[in-house]
């Protein structure tokens, strides 16, 4: 361990500058994320630009590089190197590097934002939380660095292998998903298990090189691993025939139901959910289906894609009468694309058929027993919507960033959620409106959106409509006393009649899994929602 | 026992042999040069040796160890300087020795400071500031100061000044009256090479022409001049241990590569019946260039 150490140090002392300069880049975030807020609260967004910038651009790249200095200070390609007539086994050569990579690129920035995270309230559960999504961002990028550095002897290599890396991948995701040899006949789930199988192949690789390179230093074995890896992998994603994803799927936690847009009825009569009034496009996909249940869509044209593709292309189709029976377990995803004019109301509609006649009544008459004998039942409906939506942003607002309750949907507009994050970045997302619900709502119809995924630490916000059912009162309430919705600038605030704008109101709700993590975002400050510019109403 | 054994060992680049079928021996406690023309298969078997390339066929071992698998506890044993090798340039001196000092049990701190002063380096001088001649001093310093139990030197002096190579075979045969080691110096410059080396080979062309001791070796060799009477010499059909027969005027030189004082006397008598025999001993560089030359002379009839 002395001498790991002992070769620690002296990379260190080597890259003395470079680490210095790699620590000035974690730290000028955070400089923004302390910066007070101005008056408008621009400085909020703009930080957020800044920030984002800097940690994916800037820091991805110096760290990238930061690898092939560590790793190529005793490169592992070149016989004349110093280290290789020395008493230095590649083993403990390994470790050093890997520790010292661990240490400035993993544990570094960690411990820049752990004073930042304290001075934010956050408890163990969301530092562990931040650390597991920083970590899954970063130990990819280091661990391919690692890689191309292991097989370069030279900077020039190294970028070259990278850019031909950078390059490759892509190219082999289009030439799997070009589908050269008729990869419409496999399932969704073969689907997913080729990719696990792709991507265990890939990781073993890219593991065994690694070690390959530390340990033997035989570079033509690497390559012919990289080049057994590179067959396997095309091979694979085109002829890999066992199937294991749904096995695995079925074992796993059922994913609550963040949004889910089928109604709840008997036998086959179908009862319309809302009504529709603009250009409208919404992919519903369903998945884990158990064999007897059923899908139907009424009164809509719409475009069918089996999860085996054997039904595809755009159908106008009544389906009043009967249903899309799932032959299959898996997926089926029912496009629905709103024809004819647009000002007259289209009706979409999803029916589910319950196993039996007690779950369906359990189902229509409490929705939380419906929302667990789902989940429990591993389905993980999602909605998967793009919606150009006649729809805007204003609020009941008091004044400027500060707190409102309610925003008005608009033709034209959009809403832009902005939440902070655990750590010192935000993450800005577009949403559109979800269209099934998203018209021109009566006053008391709302709205919500679901934080259905936490990216680097921060939340992935979709929209779904009509939570009522879903989401308790009391959670409403509380985040509505949290949320604060404020225009980017003074100019761009509602003018006129502001009751005129507040006639329709809804209701945004905020919804996480974990009730701790979601009492925490209530108890952050710096939780923000934004709105985009509130536009007046077309008349 | 011998600290160096090679059987077969070859290797090659692609269609290039750069060493071919090499089988030789360095007894432990010997200085052993390695000599040969420029492409000769010295360094690539030195390389082979350091477990730096992986034979292509053949076997070595080091120290009683399969090259291939030597490791950090025979490289703690192992000296090793060569002419391209990387230096850590970014370190000065004295953190190159800092640096190496810890994987060395054997490190020895007087030896160290003793040849500091001795190679008169400059401690706190950045590695890429030292000329070429310091540097390999700098490197010979941290391959010296543990003492190890065997020495290779890959074209030492190439690139080095008169002086410095003075200074330098000069630090190697005082720091080889420290004790027991071995010596392994791949040169083609032989002057330097024959005032250290009591163990000879010669590659060329990657194959082995010899090895032995020097001291065998210049016992062996010899230059003879044979004195004619007059009449014209038949130089075809001598035996092959002649080596490069030439006839100027009335006398006949060759050189014996297996001389014996009586022996050579009576196959001279037999060829040359009336003529006066007088055997002159060789430097090492004589016996080399003659090697050379023999082997050129033989790749062309072969080629031819």
């Amino acid at each position: 361990m002395n001498l790991i150490w002992h070769i620690f140090l002296k990379d260190v002392r080597r890259l003395q500058w470079s680490i210095l300069f790699f620590i000035v880049l974690l730290v000028l975030p955070m400089l923004t994320a302390v910066l007070p807020y101005p008056p408008d609260g621009l400085m909020e967004g703009r930080g957020a630009i800044v920030s984002s910038v800097l940690e994916v651009l800037i820091i991805s790249a110096v760290s990238y590089f930061l690898v092939m200095s560590i790793v190529g200070e005793d490169t592992l390609t070149n016989g004349n190197e110093f280290w290789r007539v020395r008493p230095i086994s590649g083993l403990r050569l390994f470790a050093a590097k890997v520790l010292l990579v661990a240490a400035l690129l993993l544990v570094l920035p960690l411990m820049v934002s752990l004073p930042w995270w304290l001075g934010h309230g956050y408890g163990l559960g969301e530092i562990g939380a931040a650390t597991k999504s920083m970590l899954m961002a970063r130990v990819p990028l280091v661990g391919i660095a690692l890689v191309v550095a292991a097989l370069s002897g030279t900077s020039g290599k190294f970028v070259g292998y990278s850019f031909v890396l950078g390059l490759g991948i892509p190219a082999f995701a289009a030439f799997v998903a070009k589908n050269p040899f008729n990869l419409q006949a496999i399932s969704k789930d073969m689907i997913e298990t080729r990719g696990w199988v792709l991507f265990s192949i890939f990781c073993l690789t890219m593991g065994g090189v690694l070690l390959n390179q530390f340990l033997t230093r035989r570079i033509g074995r690497s390559w012919l691993m990289l080049g057994l890896a590179a067959v396997s992998m095309v091979a694979s994603s085109l002829y890999w025939p066992w199937e294991f994803y749904s096995y695995f799927k079925a074992k796993s936690e059922a994913e609550p139901m963040a949004s889910l847009v089928v109604s709840v009825t008997s036998g086959k009569q179908s009862r319309p959910m809302s009504l529709v009034e603009f250009p409208l496009r919404v992919a519903y996909q369903v998945s884990g289906l158990p064999e007897p249940y059923l899908v139907t869509l009424r009164s809509v044209t719409h475009k069918i894609a089996w999860p085996d593709r054997k039904i595809a292309g755009d159908k106008k189709t009544n389906l009043y009468e009967g249903g899309l029976t799932l032959s299959e377990r898996g997926c089926i995803q029912l496009l629905a694309t709103e024809k004819g004019d647009s000002r007259e109301p289209q009706t979409l509609t999803a029916q589910l058929v319950m196993p039996d006649a007690k779950t369906m009544e359990r189902a229509i008459h409490e929705p939380a027993a419906y929302h667990a004998e789902i989940s429990g039942k591993a389905w993980k409906p999602e909605i998967v919507s793009e919606l150009p939506c006649h729809g805007g942003a204003t609020s009941n607002q008091r004044g400027f960033g500060v707190e409102i309750q309610s925003v008005q949907l608009l033709s034209g507009a959009r809403i832009q959620v902005e939440l902070r994050q655990h750590t010192p970045e935000f993450l800005t997302k577009d949403l559109p409106l979800v269209g099934a619900r998203s018209r021109v709502l009566p006053t008391e119809t709302k709205l919500s959106y679901a934080i259905i995924n936490r990216q680097r630490g921060g939340l992935l916000v979709a929209a779904q409509s009509d939570p009522e059912h879903v989401f308790s009162t009391a959670t409403v309430r509380r985040f509505e006393q949290q949320l604060v919705f404020s225009p980017r600038t003074p100019a761009e605030a509602p003018t006129g009649d502001l009751a005129a704008w507040l006639k329709d109101a809804v209701l945004v709700t905020i919804f996480v899994r974990e009730e701790e993590f979601f009492k925490r975002i209530l108890e952050t400050p710096r939780l923000i929602v934004t709105g985009l510019p509130p536009k007046q109403p077309s008349k | 026992m011998n600290i160096i054994e090679t059987q077969n060992l070859t290797r090659r680049f692609r269609r290039t042999e750069a060493v071919h079928d090499l089988t030789f021996s360095v007894p432990e406690g010997s200085v052993c040069a390695l000599l040969g023309p420029n492409g000769a298969g010295k360094s690539t078997s030195l390389r082979l040796l350091m477990n730096l390339l992986v034979p292509t066929s053949g076997s070595a071992t080091v120290l009683g160890v399969d090259s291939t698998r030597l490791g950090e506890r025979q490289f703690a044993q192992i000296g090793y300087v060569a002419e391209g090798q990387q230096q850590p340039l970014w370190m000065t001196v004295r953190q190159l020795l800092d640096y190496c000092r810890p994987f060395y049990p054997t490190w020895d701190g007087q030896l160290e400071k003793r040849l500091l002063k001795q190679f008169d380096l400059p401690e706190d001088r950045k590695l890429k500031n030292l000329s070429r001649g310091m540097l390999m001093k700098a490197a010979l310093l941290s391959s010296l100061a543990y003492r190890p139990k065997l020495l290779v030197l890959d074209e030492p002096f190439s690139g080095l000044d008169p002086l410095v190579r003075d200074e330098f075979v000069g630090g190697i045969l005082e720091t080889s009256s420290l004790g027991e080691w071995s010596v392994v110096i791949s040169s083609h410059d032989i002057d330097e090479v024959e005032r250290l080396a009591d163990h000879v080979a010669v590659l060329d062309r990657g194959r082995l022409q010899l090895s032995e001791s020097a001291e065998s070796l210049q016992a062996r060799f010899r230059r003879v001049e044979v004195t004619l009477d007059g009449s014209m010499a038949n130089l075809t059909h001598l035996p092959r241990t002649w080596l490069l027969a030439e006839q100027n005027g009335g006398l006949v030189r060759f050189v014996d590569t297996q001389f014996n004082a009586a022996a050579t006397e009576q196959a001279c008598r037999e060829r040359f019946p009336e003529a006066a025999v007088v055997a002159h001993p060789m430097t090492l560089r004589e016996i080399f260039v003659t090697l050379a030359k023999a082997g050129r002379s033989e790749a062309k009839k072969e080629a031819a």
